[in-house]
């Protein structure tokens, strides 16, 4: 299946339709991200930040307009094509993380390196270390504070083919240097697969090259 | 299943819950089993005892008042209403009473000098329900050996001997004890020696071989006249039109007793009962097992919501259920298969006498009735596994 293009036509969230978003550059507007690019919309909490990161992954088809992933439209893919676009093309960096409570870090990490085989354990501490979590990767993860939470939940989804990494608030709950290293660790891997990386975050920020910004 | 995900989905709760499903399901088909067993085995073993069952009817016609007066042999049966009879396809065979027209008495022998007037009867030896070794009888022969019926010898012991305070006498004495008897007619007598070699439940009679009663009509009496009793050799006693033909005729029957259609019933409706039991417990087994996978995908459906949106395949994790429960409940039927194969050989051995030539469940198709129950089972548990993981996606 061809993903070197993602298009939104005049998309909008059914349950946003009711507000004013004739300043939003996303909502109902054209929008045609390219692989290999980086791309970073920015929107204050609640303007659907999450939402749009939900629609691009394919967990939310409660919207108007069209949303195409090449040449096809997203709603008529099933869910069988979708765990192949998941496990292949399609990475994400959840706001909330989602990890599995009572797995390790490490677990968390395997459970889906396990679909795809793509990195070694090697590589793996490798991205822990840089991280500097690399010491917590047999703890629980509810165990875990946020921060280390988040770091896991990048070399999680960077533990995988892909097309297009969705990053949701992906350092939200870092500081600035490592927030600085996750960047460049995610920029190497995107780079490395030739990706594209759409950025949604709360506010304006340099940590990728990117190739277009928006507002939401 | 990759060690990360097993250590997610295993849950040592479903795995009891599981466990009670499979001990259900096996209780459930193991009487299932057996219980289709047992009604196949008494459905064959009634059916053959049908199929082999011949039944004896005594007939004879009515005695009225202007007959007890009238002629001798006024109800005896004539050649033709014989062979009208014998004609009916209802009819398997029909034999005669032959009546003694010659004088008897007879005292016992050695014993008392009490003399008593007999009567003697014979038919054909195939309608005779015993034929003791002895039975017998050749011109020249002075030994007439007897067979009484033995509902006269419970009479004497339990209603005669206790009313008049005299001994009960067994069948085995009374077939000791020999009989001295007089035939006389025709102005000609003859000493006879006699002994009661049998009891019959089908021949209500002194009972002589027809060799000897013709012999003796002829030679002391006058001849052996038309029967006043007929024997009938018939399938199916409660057959109707045996009925109305009896009734039509004006004849009267006396019948040998039949297998209790009241056990029959009793039998059929408890297997019946047993099978059903059995049912009920595949089908609570049944309830179990899908309610179990249920509820173990519902505990922990946000795992397996995050595990699709991870990109695992919904139908791939359908099937790590599927294939957790297809464990169990096939364990639980081989179980219930080697239960029953045993339980199986175990009747054979006990019911042998009783169910010889009844056949059992074979164990084919009691193979075959396992695998369709738990096949069905696992098919829709399949669907309904699929369904429900699929409707987290």
């Amino acid at each position: 299946m061809d993903c070197d293009s993602l298009t939104l036509h005049t998309v909008v969230p059914f349950h946003l339709k009711d507000r004013d978003l004739q300043s939003s550059e996303v909502w109902y507007q054209k929008l045609h991200f390219e692989r290999g690019h980086h791309y970073h919309i920015s929107a204050p909490s609640g303007s659907g930040k999450t939402t749009l990161a939900r629609i691009l992954y394919g967990l939310n088809t409660d919207y108007a307009g069209s949303y195409f992933i090449g040449e096809r439209h997203a709603k008529s893919l099933d869910i069988g094509e979708w765990s192949q676009l998941r496990q292949k093309e399609f990475a994400i960096i959840f706001q909330n993380l989602r990890l599995f409570n009572e797995l390790s870090a490490r677990q968390n990490i395997e459970i889906k390196n396990d679909l795809q085989r793509t990195c070694s354990e090697e590589k793996i501490e490798e991205m822990l270390q840089k991280l500097g979590t690399a010491h917590t990767a047999e703890r629980e993860s509810r165990l875990l504070s946020e921060g280390e939470k988040q770091r896991v939940a990048i070399v999680r989804a960077l533990c995988q083919p892909f097309s297009w990494l969705i990053l949701d608030e992906p350092f939200s709950h870092l500081d600035e240097k490592t927030a600085q290293t996750a960047a460049r660790l995610i920029a190497k891997e995107a780079a490395d697969r030739n990706a594209g990386v759409i950025s949604l975050q709360l506010g304006d920020d340099n940590f990728f090259p990117y190739s277009k910004k928006w507002k939401l | 299943m990759k060690g990360s995900l097993t250590s997610l989905l295993r849950q040592s709760r479903h795995r009891f819950r599981l466990f009670i499903a499979a001990i259900a399901y096996f209780t459930g088909l193991f009487i299932l089993l057996i219980s289709t067993d047992g009604y196949q085995r008494f459905h064959s073993y009634f059916e053959n005892a049908e199929k082999n069952q011949e039944y004896y009817l005594i007939i004879n016609k009515g005695v009225n008042a202007i007959q007890s007066f009238g002629r001798k042999y006024r109800s005896a049966f004539s050649e033709e209403e014989m062979e009208y009879i014998k004609k009916q396809p209802f009819v398997l065979d029909l034999g005669a009473f032959s009546n003694s027209t010659f004088h008897i008495s007879s005292n016992l022998a050695d014993r008392l000098s009490i003399y008593t007037d007999l009567f003697f009867e014979a038919v054909p030896d195939r309608f005779l329900d015993t034929i003791p070794p002895g039975w017998k009888w050749e011109e020249g022969s002075d030994f007439i050996p007897v067979i009484i019926n033995r509902e006269w010898l419970n009479l004497y012991n339990f209603n005669v001997s206790l009313m008049y305070g005299l001994p009960q006498i067994s069948e085995e004495m009374l077939s000791k004890w020999t009989l001295d008897v007089l035939i006389s007619g025709k102005g000609q007598s003859r000493h006879y020696r006699s002994r009661i070699l049998a009891f019959s439940d089908r021949i209500p009679s002194v009972t002589v071989p027809e060799s000897f009663l013709l012999y003796a009509n002829k030679k002391y009496g006058e001849g052996t006249p038309s029967p006043a009793r007929l024997i009938l050799k018939v399938r199916d006693i409660s057959d109707p039109q045996l009925h109305s033909f009896l009734k039509e005729q004006g004849y009267h029957y006396r019948r040998e007793k039949a297998i209790s259609s009241g056990f029959r019933a009793l039998a059929a409706a408890l297997l019946l009962i047993a099978t059903l039991t059995g049912l009920l417990f595949v089908i609570f087994a049944f309830t179990i097992v899908l309610t179990t996978m249920e509820l173990a995908i519902s505990d922990i459906s946000e795992k397996l919501r995050l595990l699709i949106h991870l990109g695992y395949k919904p139908s791939g994790l359908a099937r790590i259920y599927f294939r957790e429960s297809l464990i169990f409940v096939s364990i639980a039927a081989l179980l219930a298969w080697l239960a029953f194969w045993g339980a199986e050989h175990s009747l054979d051995s006990l019911t042998l006498s009783f169910t010889q030539d009844a056949g059992s469940l074979a164990t084919g198709e009691a193979l075959l009735l396992n695998i369709f129950c738990t096949s069905l089972l696992l098919l829709y548990l399949q669907f309904k596994i699929a369904r429900k993981i699929h409707k987290l996606a």
